[in-house]
C-alpha cells in the first residue's frame, strides 16, 4: 500500500441511508394505513361515528407519508449534492464536476429516482385533494393511497419471504457491489473518489424539466380515474364529472406540455433531427394523452347532455391503464431492442405486472359489476348533434392509439409468445420486429388520423347540442373554408407539394387529394372556424374560450408538424464519395459532408466554415461559421456561429454528439457533428481537389482564397489557349497567379503554377466551351489535418409546433378555470 | 342495434383492417440465408460486429459509408456496406441492427441501429491504485 497524502479521505456515512431508508418504510406503511382508514371511512359512510374516526385515520396516515416522501427527496437531494459517493444511486448517477444545474437530472436518471418522482407529485396532488374533494374526498383517496402504496413498494428494496422487493437508492456501495475486491480495505473510499457521472445525453436543461412535467401528467391521470372507481364504488355515477373535470383537463394540459418538451430535447440534444421519431418511449407517452383527450370530450358531453356516461368509463381508466402499461413498457426493459432511451433490464418486470394487475383487475371488477346500473340515455344523439360528432371524434383518437400502442408493444408480445412457449411447450414465433420503415409506417396511418380530427375540431364547435340547424351550420363555415382553401393552394405552391397523391389503404391504391395538402388545408380550416367562433360567436370573451382557443393552438401545431417535418431540408448534401451503382441511389442520403478547417464550403444558401475546436472540460466544441452571401453584391448578409460538440461520458468513455441550432422565427439551421479524425492521424497532409468555374468564381483553399477574375485567350505562330488570371487573397494581401492551359503545335501544356500565399499550386486542366466553364485542379501541401464530418438541416416553420402547442396548453388552463368556477358555483 | 353500437362496429372493423394490413411488414429478424434476402427483398437482420476483418471508415473518401463484415445470428458472416456516417466508438458496438438488401452477397444497409453497449456496461469501480 502506497500512501495517500494527497487523497481526500472520504468517511462513509451509513446514517444518510438509514435515515433514508427510514423514511421509505414510514411512507411504504403509512400509505397502506391510510388506504385502510380511508377504505374503512368511505364504507361506513352512512355511521358518521365510525366514518369520522376512519377518515381522521386515513387522513393523518396520508399527511405523514406525504412528509416522510419529502424526507426520502430532501435525503436523496443532500446525497448527490453533497457527493455522498459511498452510496451506489450517488455513485452511479452523479460525478465530481457535474455542473449544479444538472443534479435534478442525477434524480430521473435511475429506476428509483423517477418512481420517488412519480410518487411524490400524486403525493401532492393527494394532500391537494384532501382539502379540496369534499365528499368524495373518503373513496377518492382509498384509491390514491392504495396506488402510493405500490409506488413506494418500488423503493423497499428489502426482502420478504425471501424475494427482493424493489430497490432502494439508499442502498451503499459496498452492499451493492459485493463482488468487488476494494471492499476488502476498510478505507475503500480512498479509492472512489468520484461517481460514474450522469449519462451524457442528460445533459441538457430539457431534461431537467421535461421529466418532472411529464410525471406530473402521469400522476395528474390517476385522478379523474380514481374519481371514476369511486363514482362506480359509491354509485354515484354521474355527479363526479363535474368535480373530476378540471383534473382531466389539468392532465391532458401538463402531459400534452411534457410530451413536446420531450420532443425539444429530442430535437436539440439527441441527434436524430426532428423532434419526434415514434420511438418506443415516446409513443408510450403519447397514448395516454390521446386517450385522455378523447375521455374529456367525452365527459363534457355527459355533462351537457347525459349521454356518453358509460363511454367515460371505458375512457378515464383506459387512460390510467396506459400510463401503467407505458411505464411497464418503458421500465421493464423490454423496448431494450428497440428504443434509445428506455431502461435496461432491472428486475422489477413481477413487481410492475402486480402493480399493472392490480389496477386493471379493480377497475374491470368495478366496471363489470356495476354496467348495467350505470345510467343510460334511452334516445339516441341526433347525427346533426355536436354531441355525436364528439363521441366519434373520441373514437378517432383511441383508435389513433390503440394503432400505435399495438405496434410498440412487439417486443413485449415476443416475450408473452416466449412465455406461452415456456409454460406449455408450444413453439409459437417470438422474434418478431418492428415494421422496417418506422416513421413511414407510423406516419402513414396516423396522417389520416389527423386528417379526419382536423376535421372534426374545425367544425365541432358550430354544431349545436341536440341538434343543429344545417343552414345556419354550413354558412358559418363557408369563409373560413374558402380562405383555407387560398392559403392551401398559395403556400402548397411555396412548398412544393404536390395537391394530387395517391392514397394507399389497406394495400389498395387510388388517387386522392394528397394526404399533405389536406392536412395543410384542413390546418388552416381548423384555425380559421375556432378563430371565427371565438370573436363572432362569443364575442371575443376569453375565460369562455377554451375549447377554440385549444383547437387553434391543435391547428397551428398541426401545420408546424406537416410544414416542418415533410419541408426539412438537408442543406449538408455531399455529391462526391463512393460510387456503389444506381440500385441504391434512394437508399444512399448522402447528408454528411466532410468540412475542413478553415476551408468554406457552400451548403444552401450558407457559406460554411470550419474554424477549430476548443476543450471544455470533457466536452469538445467545434466552431462552425454559417454565413449568407449575397450573389449580386458579394456582401455577407447574416452570419452566425454554432457550437456542436462532443461529449465523453464518463461511464463508457464514449464520444457522444450535441448538436447546436440556430434560431430564426422562420426556420432553423440544425447542425450535428458525427465524426472527428482520430488523434494519432498524421498532422500534416497534402490535399488535391477539381474545380469547375465560371468567371467570377471563387477557389476556397485553407489559407487563401482564389478568385477567377479573367480569362485571357492565347493566340500566337504556334500556341493557342487562354490563360486564367486569379486574385489570390488571404484577406490581408493579394497575388495574382496566371495558370495556362495551351496547345503548342500538337501538344497540349497545362502545368501547375505555384500558389503564392497558400502552399502548393493550380492547374489550369481544361476549358467546357459549351458551358462557359472551366476547370481547375489545386494541390495545398503540408495542411493541417483537421477536419469534422457534420450534417445540416434547415426546419423550416418549426416554432409553430412549439406555438401551437403553448396555444393548445393555454386553452386547456382556460377550459379548467372555466370548469372549476362552474363546480364551484353549483356547489354554493 | 344502436346506431352508436354501429358506429363503434366500423371503427372496430376499420381499426382490426388497418392493423392487419399492416402485420405483413412486421417480420422476423433475418439471417443471411433468409429467403427474403436471397429475393432481393429488404429486411431487418441482427448480429454482431466480426473482428476477423476491419471497419473500413475513410471519410475523407466518403463521410457518408464504411464497411464491415457482420456475423449473423447463425454465425455466418457477410460483408455490409452501410450507407451512414461510421457512430462514433462503432467498434464497442456488442449487437447490430440493419435494414437494408442483398447484393452480389454484399448486404448493403440504409439503416443501422447499433445496441448502445454504454447501458450495458459493466458495473466496475475505476481503481486509482491498488
Amino acid at each position: 500500500m502506497h500512501e495517500h497524502d494527497d487523497v481526500v479521505l472520504q468517511a462513509i456515512n451509513p446514517a444518510f441511508g438509514q435515515l433514508g431508508h427510514f423514511f421509505v418504510i414510514i411512507a411504504f406503511v403509512a400509505a397502506v394505513v391510510a388506504t385502510i382508514g380511508y377504505f374503512f371511512a368511505a364504507k361506513n359512510e352512512r355511521d358518521p361515528a365510525a366514518s369520522g374516526a376512519w377518515h381522521k385515520l386515513g387522513r393523518g396516515a396520508f399527511y405523514t407519508h406525504a412528509a416522510a416522501i419529502v424526507g426520502i427527496v430532501i435525503t436523496l437531494f443532500f446525497m448527490i449534492f453533497n457527493h455522498h459517493f459511498e452510496y451506489q444511486y450517488v455513485w452511479q448517477h452523479s460525478s465530481m464536476d457535474l455542473p449544479v444545474k444538472y443534479i435534478l437530472s442525477c434524480f430521473w436518471e435511475g429506476q428509483e429516482g423517477s418512481f420517488l418522482l412519480w410518487s411524490f407529485w400524486i403525493m401532492v396532488l393527494g394532500v391537494f385533494l384532501t382539502f379540496k374533494a369534499k365528499s368524495w374526498e373518503k373513496p377518492v383517496m382509498t384509491f390514491i393511497a392504495l396506488q402510493q402504496v405500490f409506488l413506494v413498494s418500488f423503493l423497499l428494496g428489502v426482502y420478504i419471504l425471501g424475494r427482493k422487493v424493489g430497490s432502494t437508492p439508499f442502498l451503499l456501495l459496498e452492499d451493492a457491489l459485493t463482488q468487488d475486491p476494494v471492499f476488502l480495505f476498510n478505507d475503500y473510499m480512498q479509492f472512489i473518489q468520484d461517481g460514474t457521472g450522469l449519462n451524457a445525453l442528460l445533459q441538457n436543461y430539457w431534461m431537467v424539466i421535461h421529466p418532472p412535467v411529464l410525471f406530473l401528467g402521469f400522476a395528474s391521470i390517476t385522478i379523474p380515474f380514481t374519481y371514476a372507481m369511486a363514482a362506480l364504488w359509491t354509485r354515484k355515477y354521474e355527479s363526479w364529472i363535474s368535480p373530476a373535470l378540471p383534473y382531466a383537463l389539468f392532465a391532458a394540459m401538463v402531459l400534452g406540455t411534457g410530451i413536446l418538451m420531450g420532443g425539444a430535447w429530442a430535437y436539440e440534444a439527441l441527434s436524430f433531427g426532428g423532434f419526434w421519431a415514434w420511438d418506443p418511449v415516446e409513443n408510450a407517452s403519447l397514448i395516454p394523452w390521446l386517450v385522455m383527450v378523447a375521455a374529456l370530450h367525452t365527459m363534457v358531453v355527459s355533462k351537457a347532455t347525459g349521454h356518453s356516461l358509460r363511454t367515460n368509463f371505458v375512457l378515464v381508466p383506459l387512460a390510467f391503464f396506459f400510463v401503467l402499461y407505458a411505464s411497464f413498457l418503458t421500465r421493464s426493459g423490454i423496448l431494450g431492442d428497440t428504443s434509445v432511451h428506455s431502461f435496461v433490464v432491472s428486475g422489477l418486470e413481477n413487481h410492475l405486472l402486480l402493480f399493472l394487475g392490480v389496477f386493471t383487475a379493480i377497475g374491470l371488477v368495478l366496471i363489470i359489476r356495476n354496467w348495467k346500473s350505470i345510467p343510460n340515455v334511452k334516445k339516441e344523439e341526433a347525427t346533426s348533434s355536436r354531441e355525436f360528432w364528439m363521441f366519434i371524434g373520441s373514437l378517432v383518437l383511441v383508435f389513433s392509439a390503440l394503432h400505435v400502442i399495438f405496434f410498440t408493444s412487439i417486443p413485449a408480445f415476443n416475450e408473452l409468445f416466449k412465455g406461452l412457449n415456456r409454460l406449455l411447450g408450444t413453439s409459437i414465433k417470438s422474434d418478431f420486429t418492428a415494421p422496417v420503415d418506422a416513421v413511414g409506417y407510423y406516419t402513414g396511418v396516423q396522417i389520416w388520423v389527423g386528417v379526419l380530427i382536423a376535421g372534426l375540431t374545425a367544425i365541432g364547435q358550430f354544431l349545436r347540442y341536440k341538434k343543429s340547424d344545417a343552414k345556419k351550420f354550413w354558412s358559418a363555415l363557408l369563409y373560413p373554408f374558402l380562405l383555407a382553401v387560398a392559403l392551401t393552394a398559395w403556400s402548397a405552391g411555396k412548398l412544393g407539394y404536390p395537391l394530387i397523391g395517391s392514397a394507399n389503404m389497406m394495400g389498395l391504391s387510388f388517387p386522392f387529394l394528397h394526404p399533405n395538402a389536406l392536412l395543410l388545408l384542413l390546418g388552416y380550416f381548423t384555425v380559421f372556424t375556432n378563430a371565427q367562433y371565438w370573436i363572432l360567436i362569443l364575442k371575443g370573451k376569453v375565460k369562455l374560450a377554451g375549447g377554440s382557443i385549444a383547437h387553434i393552438g391543435f391547428g397551428i401545431l398541426l401545420l408546424g408538424i406537416l410544414i416542418s417535418n415533410a419541408n426539412q431540408m438537408v442543406i449538408s448534401k455531399n455529391t462526391t464519395g463512393i460510387n456503389y451503382g444506381d440500385d441504391f441511389d434512394q437508399d444512399f442520403k448522402r447528408d454528411n459532408i466532410l468540412l475542413y478547417k478553415n476551408a468554406p464550403m457552400v451548403m444552401g444558401d450558407y457559406l460554411v466554415t470550419y474554424l477549430g475546436d476548443s476543450i471544455d472540460n470533457r466536452k469538445t466544441f467545434f466552431k462552425v461559421q454559417y454565413e449568407k452571401v449575397d450573389n449580386t453584391t458579394g456582401e455577407i448578409t447574416q452570419s452566425f456561429t454554432l457550437y456542436p460538440y462532443l461529449l465523453l461520458d464518463k461511464k463508457s468513455q464514449q464520444l457522444t454528439p450535441n448538436p447546436d441550432t440556430k434560431h430564426y422565427i422562420t426556420h432553423d439551421v440544425f447542425t450535428h457533428v458525427s465524426s472527428i479524425p482520430k488523434k494519432d492521424a498524421p498532422q500534416q497532409d497534402e490535399r488535391t481537389n477539381q474545380h469547375t468555374l465560371a468567371i467570377g468564381d471563387s477557389i476556397w483553399l485553407s489559407k487563401s482564397t482564389l478568385i477567377l477574375n479573367d480569362i485571357r485567350r492565347i493566340v500566337s505562330n504556334d500556341t493557342i489557349g487562354a490563360m486564367a488570371v486569379f486574385i489570390e487573397t488571404d484577406g490581408s494581401k493579394s497575388e495574382v497567379v496566371q495558370p495556362r492551359f495551351e496547345v503548342v503545335g500538337n501538344e497540349l501544356r497545362s502545368v501547375e503554377v505555384p500558389l503564392q500565399i497558400g502552399e502548393g499550386g493550380v492547374t489550369f486542366t481544361t476549358i467546357l466551351t459549351e458551358e462557359d466553364k472551366f476547370v481547375f485542379s489545386t494541390r495545398e501541401a503540408n495542411i493541417e489535418s483537421d477536419w469534422i464530418i457534420m450534417k445540416a438541416i434547415v426546419f423550416p416553420m418549426i416554432n409553430l409546433v412549439w406555438l401551437g402547442t403553448i396555444i393548445l396548453a393555454i386553452g386547456f388552463a382556460i377550459s379548467m378555470r372555466k370548469r372549476i368556477l362552474e363546480t364551484r358555483r353549483k356547489a354554493a | 342495434m344502436k346506431r352508436t353500437y354501429i358506429v363503434v362496429l366500423f371503427f372496430l372493423a376499420i381499426c382490426i383492417g388497418v392493423v392487419a394490413s399492416q402485420l405483413g411488414n412486421v417480420s422476423s429478424y433475418a439471417h443471411f440465408q433468409d429467403k427474403n434476402l436471397l429475393e432481393g427483398k429488404e429486411v431487418r437482420l441482427k448480429g454482431t460486429l466480426a473482428t476477423t476483418a476491419p471497419v473500413i471508415y475513410d471519410p475523407e473518401v466518403d463521410p457518408n459509408s464504411f464497411t464491415f463484415h457482420l456475423l449473423d445470428m447463425h454465425g455466418e458472416e457477410r460483408k455490409v456496406v452501410c450507407f451512414d456516417e461510421k457512430p462514433i466508438d462503432f467498434e464497442r458496438s456488442d449487437e447490430i441492427v440493419l435494414t437494408g438488401s442483398m447484393k452480389d452477397s454484399v448486404f448493403y444497409a440504409k439503416d443501422l441501429l447499433v445496441k448502445c453497449p454504454s447501458k450495458y456496461v459493466e458495473e466496475e469501480i475505476e481503481k486509482k491504485e491498488l
